[in-house]
């Protein structure tokens, strides 16, 4: 297999995965394994894939309370997400974290926020620490358009654009903030334009498409190796679903949704497998291959045991 | 194999949900991931999907009725199963 058709191949996989790994969430969900809040990522896994498959394993990455489909481009195993999503001991974050809390230091994923533009300033901050070690890493900071017009990203561009810090502010616009359309809130077409206020490049990209997203990351990484400083890239991408389990989205227009559903981010990357001559019944073993990783994470969430009362005092750091 | 169909938690922490109406009845075929039985609690209100193929055996909870979330609302009998 030439190189980027193996490159293509392993997107694929794990745009796969993602999708698997969100439906079986929320069947976990709905049989009362998972509590609290959970914020699929169906729909928009082109814009992780994507991103993340431009960076090196030493690149940081600073998620959203949308965040499975980062943790899971950026290596993390599903087994332990799941445990982690369970509440288990065995989880990411010995399962006191949940859905909206997954990191996971030794893969450099500083981690998911439950608040809306939350994560931003640490992923200046994080830059800023790289700019004074002299690193050349990145730190690609995904955002959502609920976050546009929230003080915390306004603060976040500027900072990192007047200390040319090394950040890629990944923009996922998938037209709703909870059940508010983008029109609403934001009179820009491309919210990419915000960029130009703060002295950065800012660029719109398919980001159904993990090919495109992926090439849209090739300068904006140059540009932040090279100590010049952060770029915007907004994806525009589409929530296929409510905004959580529980919504049921109907302010969705239906022909709204069959139209993105139709430019389906899995379904695009399974295309450019085949249009790269990759045959059907490998395609199909890749397919088959997520279903085992599923079934098994699925049970080693439910075999792992809960975090032991006697624990918790041993988490707490300073007396 | 019988498996069982659950009424869903769709909710944070929700005790009960409404069974509002079956899409399908006693001894019809069905697929995985068919649309089979719209239910509804305080916070969604969602069609529950087939987890399995084979035929609807026994709806154990009729529409319009309120039952435990995660309580058996019906089974679904697959493949090999034998069938009174």
């Amino acid at each position: 297999m030439p190189v980027e058709t193996a490159s293509i191949a392993a997107m694929y996989e794990t745009a796969l995965t993602i999708r698997r790994f969100e439906q079986r969430a929320i069947e976990q969900y709905r049989l009362g394994n998972i509590r609290g809040y959970l914020h699929p990522y169906l729909g928009e896994e082109a814009v992780a894939v994507g991103a993340v498959a431009a960076l090196r394993p030493s690149d940081y990455i600073v998620s959203t309370h949308r965040g499975h489909g980062h943790a899971i481009a950026k290596g993390h195993e599903p087994r332990l997400m799941m445990a982690e999503l369970l509440g288990k001991a065995t989880g990411y974050c010995r399962g006191r974290g949940g859905s909206m809390h997954v990191s996971s230091l030794a893969l450099r994923n500083l981690g998911a926020n439950g608040v809306v533009a939350g994560g931003m300033p640490l992923a200046v901050g994080a830059a800023f620490a790289i700019h004074l070690r002299g690193d050349s890493d990145v730190v690609v900071s995904f955002c959502s358009d609920g976050a546009a017009a929230n003080g915390a990203l306004h603060e976040s561009f500027n900072l990192a654009a007047i200390y040319h810090l090394p950040v890629i502010f990944v923009l996922e616009n998938n037209n709703y903030a909870v059940s508010t359309p983008i029109r609403d809130t934001a009179l820009v077409e491309n919210l990419s334009e915000r960029a130009a206020g703060y002295g950065m490049p800012g660029v719109t990209v398919d980001g159904n498409d993990a090919l495109v997203v992926r090439a849209a990351m090739e300068k904006p990484l140059q540009r932040a190796r090279a100590g010049e400083g952060p770029t915007l890239i907004e994806c525009k991408t589409y929530r296929q679903g409510g905004h959580h389990v529980n919504d049921p989205g109907l302010y969705m227009p239906k022909d709204e949704l069959e139209r993105w559903r139709a430019r389906d981010p899995v379904g695009i990357l399974r295309q450019h497998l085949v249009d790269a001559g990759v045959a059907e019944a490998e395609i199909a073993q890749i397919d088959q291959r997520i279903e085992v990783l599923m079934d098994e994470a699925v049970q080693f969430a439910i075999d792992s045991p809960e975090p032991a009362v006697a624990d918790f005092l041993a988490e707490i750091s300073a007396a | 194999m019988l498996v069982n169909v659950v009424m869903p938690q769709g909710g944070q922490d929700l005790e009960v949900g409404l069974v509002v109406e079956w899409l399908k009845k006693e001894g019809d075929p069905v697929h995985k991931g068919e649309p089979l039985v719209h239910v509804e609690t305080e916070k969604i209100s969602l069609d529950v999907e087939s987890p399995a193929d084979g035929i609807l055996r026994k709806i154990v909870v009729p529409g319009g009725t309120e039952t435990a979330i995660l309580s058996v609302i019906g089974t679904i009998a697959t493949a090999g199963e034998e069938i009174d």
